[in-house]
C-alpha cells in the first residue's frame, strides 16, 4: 500500500465512495492502538482479536454516517469501547482473570536480562488484573488517558462527557487502581 | 490550600493541567507536607505503570483477516437488499397476477350489462325486428344474474318459444277476416293479424306505450289498448293475475289504483320488474291474451237509456263478480256504440277481459244487439301460453242498426 500519506478524512472519503482498499490504510495505522485498547480492557489475547476485527468491521459498515465532525481516531476509539464493554460485559469473571505472560506479548522494553524480564512481567500482570478488577468506566477512562495519552477534550467526546467529568472521574479511577495495586506498593516498600 | 485540597487537585496536578500559579502552590504545599506528598508519589507511581504497560502487536494476519469480511460485506447485499431482494422476484409476477385479475374482472363487469341488454332486446328485436322501439326502453335488470352458458340455454329456449308464437299467429291470419276487409290494402300487412300486431307492442313495454300507433292502425273513438296497457303497468302484475276473479273488491282496487298512482315511479319500476321474466322468454306471452272476435248489430231504435257501463255496473253489482276492468271494457263499447249510431259506420273496439268474464261480457253485449258474428282463435297449444290464456281479447265490432244504408256485414268467421 503506497498511500500511507493520505490523511484519515480522505481514506474516509474513498471509502464512502466505494474505494474498499482506502479502508486497509485505516486499519493498519490504528489496528495497534485499538487492539492494545480492547486487549488492556478485555485481559485477554484471543478476545481482543475477535473484538479488534469486528470493531473495524463495524466501523466500515458504519462510514456512510461518518461526517467528519470529529476526528476518525476518535470516533474508531468510540466504537472500541463500546463494543469491548459489551465483551466485557458478558466475559465472567473478568475480575480473577489469569493473565498469561506468554511469548504473545512483545514488550517494547526490550528487556534482555532474564530476570528484569521476568519482573517486569510480573509488574504488568499485577497492573492489569487491577485494571480487571476496576469499575469499567474508571478503566475505560484510565487506559485512554494514560496508556493511549489521548486529551482531555478527545476523551471528553469518546466518553460523551465534559472534560470537567473526565478530569474528576479520572481522579477516582487512578485512587481506586492506586488501592488495587496496594499490595505491590507494601512488597515494594519492603523490598527497597 | 489544604491537604484535602490538595489531594483533591493532584490528579490534575500530575497531568500538568493546572495553571502555573495553581500548579506553584500545590508544589508549594507538597514540599512541605510528607503525607500528601506519598499520595502524589503513589498516583505518578500508577500512572507510570500504565503508561509502563507494553505495546502488543495485534496478530500477524489480522489486517488480512479484517479486509477480508470488509471486503466479504462489501460483496454481500445489505440488509434492505436481502430484503428486496426477493420482493424483486415475486412483485413482477404478484404484479402482473393482481393486474390480470383487475383487468379480467373489469372486462367480465362492462361485459356483464351487455349480455343483459342483449338478452332482453334480442328476443322481440329478431322476431319483430324493431329495432328504434326496443332501443328506448334500454336495459331490463334481471332479478338475479344468471350464468353465462345458462343464460345461453334460456335464449335458445326463448327463441324456440317465440318462434311457436310467431307460428300460431301466422297461422291465424285466415281466421281473421274482418281485419282484412275492413282496412285499406297497405295496411293489411299489419293489420292481417292484429293480435301478432299488438303482441309486438305488449312485448315490448306495455308501460311505455303511448296510443298513438294504435290510433293510426285502428279507425276506432275508443282505443282500450291505452287504458288496458296503463293499467298492467300500474298494477304491475301480469295480466291474467290482475283480472282474476278472485280479487272482485273494487275498494280494494281503487286504493291499489291510487296508491300505485302516488307511487308511479316505482310502481312503474315494479311493472319493469315484473315483466323483467319476459325478456328471458319464459313468460314473453303473458302480454298476448287470446283473441276472440265478436261483431253486434246494433238495435234500432235502442230502447233502453241506459247504456252498457251503467248496466253492466249494476250487473256486477247484483253479480259481485265484475272487475272495474270489465266497466272499463263497457264505457269504450259504450262510446263505440254511440258513435256507431251517429255516424251509421261500424266501429272496432278491442276489450280484454277475463276469460272466466266472457260470458258476463257476450250477455250485456246482446243486450246492445244481435251478437252476428262470433269467432275464436283455436286453443294455444304451449304451456306458457296456455297459462296466460286466462285473459281474453276480443275485437268488438259494433255495426250500426239495419237500414237501408248499413254497413254490410263483416266476413263470415270461421270460429263458433
Amino acid at each position: 500500500m503506497h498511500a500511507e500519506g493520505i490523511g484519515d478524512a480522505e481514506c474516509v472519503r474513498r471509502v464512502q465512495q466505494g474505494d474498499t482498499d482506502s479502508f486497509e490504510i485505516l486499519v493498519r495505522r490504528h489496528q495497534r492502538a485499538i487492539f492494545n485498547l480492547v486487549y488492556r480492557l478485555l485481559g485477554d489475547y484471543d478476545e481482543a482479536a475477535e473484538v479488534a476485527q469486528e470493531v473495524f468491521l463495524s466501523a466500515y459498515k458504519s462510514i456512510g454516517q461518518f461526517r467528519g465532525e470529529a476526528n476518525f481516531s476518535t470516533w474508531l476509539y468510540r466504537i472500541g469501547l463500546n463494543h469491548a464493554s459489551t465483551r466485557r460485559k458478558s466475559m465472567n469473571n473478568i475480575q480473577q482473570r489469569h493473565v498469561p505472560l506468554d511469548g504473545a506479548e512483545v514488550i517494547a522494553d526490550g528487556a534482555v536480562d532474564p530476570a528484569k524480564s521476568f519482573e517486569h512481567k510480573e509488574i504488568q500482570q499485577r497492573v492489569q488484573q487491577a485494571l480487571n478488577r476496576l469499575d469499567p468506566d474508571d478503566a475505560r477512562i484510565i487506559l485512554l488517558r494514560d496508556l493511549q495519552d489521548v486529551p482531555y477534550e478527545d476523551v471528553a467526546e469518546m466518553l460523551d462527557i465534559p472534560v470537567g467529568t473526565v478530569k474528576s472521574r479520572l481522579h477516582r479511577a487512578r485512587q481506586a487502581l492506586k488501592t488495587n495495586l496496594a499490595p505491590y506498593f507494601q512488597a515494594n516498600r519492603k523490598a527497597s | 490550600m489544604n491537604c484535602e485540597e490538595v489531594q483533591k487537585y493532584l490528579s490534575d496536578f500530575l497531568d500538568e493541567s493546572f495553571d502555573i500559579e495553581r500548579s506553584q502552590v500545590i508544589a508549594d504545599h507538597l514540599v512541605g507536607c510528607p503525607r500528601c506528598s506519598k499520595e502524589m508519589a503513589s498516583l505518578a507511581e500508577c500512572q507510570r505503570l500504565v503508561s509502563g504497560l507494553p505495546i502488543v502487536e495485534p496478530p500477524v494476519s489480522f489486517t488480512t483477516r479484517v479486509m477480508a469480511e470488509v471486503r466479504e460485506a462489501a460483496n454481500s447485499p445489505s440488509l434492505w437488499e436481502r430484503l428486496l431482494v426477493p420482493l424483486r422476484i415475486r412483485i413482477p409476477l404478484q404484479g402482473t397476477a393482481v393486474v390480470l385479475i383487475a383487468v379480467l374482472a373489469v372486462y367480465l363487469y362492462q361485459k356483464e350489462p351487455l349480455q343483459r341488454e342483449a338478452g332482453v332486446s334480442f328476443q322481440p328485436e329478431s322476431s319483430f325486428g324493431k329495432q328504434e322501439e326496443t332501443d328506448k326502453f334500454g336495459p331490463i335488470d334481471t332479478p338475479a344474474p344468471t350464468a353465462p352458458g345458462k343464460r345461453k340455454q334460456i335464449g335458445e329456449e326463448t327463441q324456440t318459444r317465440v318462434q311457436e308464437f310467431k307460428d300460431s299467429v301466422q297461422s291465424k291470419k285466415p281466421q281473421s277476416p274482418i281485419s282484412e276487409e275492413r282496412h285499406q290494402p297497405a295496411e293489411s300487412n299489419q293489420l292481417a293479424a292484429p293480435g301478432a300486431a299488438r303482441s309486438q307492442e305488449q312485448i315490448r313495454s306495455p308501460a311505455t306505450l303511448s296510443p298513438a300507433p294504435l290510433q293510426e292502425k285502428y279507425p276506432v273513438v275508443n282505443d282500450p289498448a291505452s287504458p288496458r296497457l296503463e293499467q298492467f303497468s300500474l298494477s304491475g302484475n301480469v295480466p291474467g293475475e290482475e283480472s282474476a276473479p278472485s280479487v272482485p273488491q273494487p275498494e280494494k282496487e281503487s286504493a291499489s289504483k291510487d296508491a300505485a298512482l302516488a307511487r308511479k315511479s316505482s310502481v312503474e319500476k315494479s311493472a319493469v320488474s315484473s315483466l323483467n321474466p319476459l325478456s328471458s322468454g319464459t313468460l314473453m306471452d303473458a302480454a298476448l291474451p287470446a283473441e276472440n272476435e265478436l261483431a253486434i248489430r246494433l238495435k234500432e231504435p235502442v230502447r233502453d237509456d241506459k247504456n252498457m257501463g251503467e248496466r253492466l255496473s249494476s250487473g256486477r253489482i247484483q253479480a259481485g263478480r265484475q272487475s272495474l276492468a270489465l266497466q272499463e271494457e263497457a264505457k269504450n263499447i259504450e262510446q263505440a256504440r254511440e258513435q256507431a249510431v251517429r255516424t251509421g259506420q261500424s266501429q272496432t273496439v278491442w276489450v280484454t277481459i277475463a276469460r272466466n268474464q266472457y260470458e258476463i261480457f257476450k250477455q250485456e253485449l246482446a243486450e246492445l244487439g244481435n251478437i252476428e258474428v262470433e269467432s275464436s282463435t283455436p286453443e294455444p297449444k304451449s304451456d306458457t301460453i296456455a297459462r296466460l290464456s286466462d285473459r281474453l281479447r276480443i275485437k268488438v265490432t259494433i255495426l250500426p242498426p239495419s237500414s237501408p244504408a248499413g254497413n254490410p256485414l263483416p266476413s263470415e268467421p270461421s270460429g263458433r
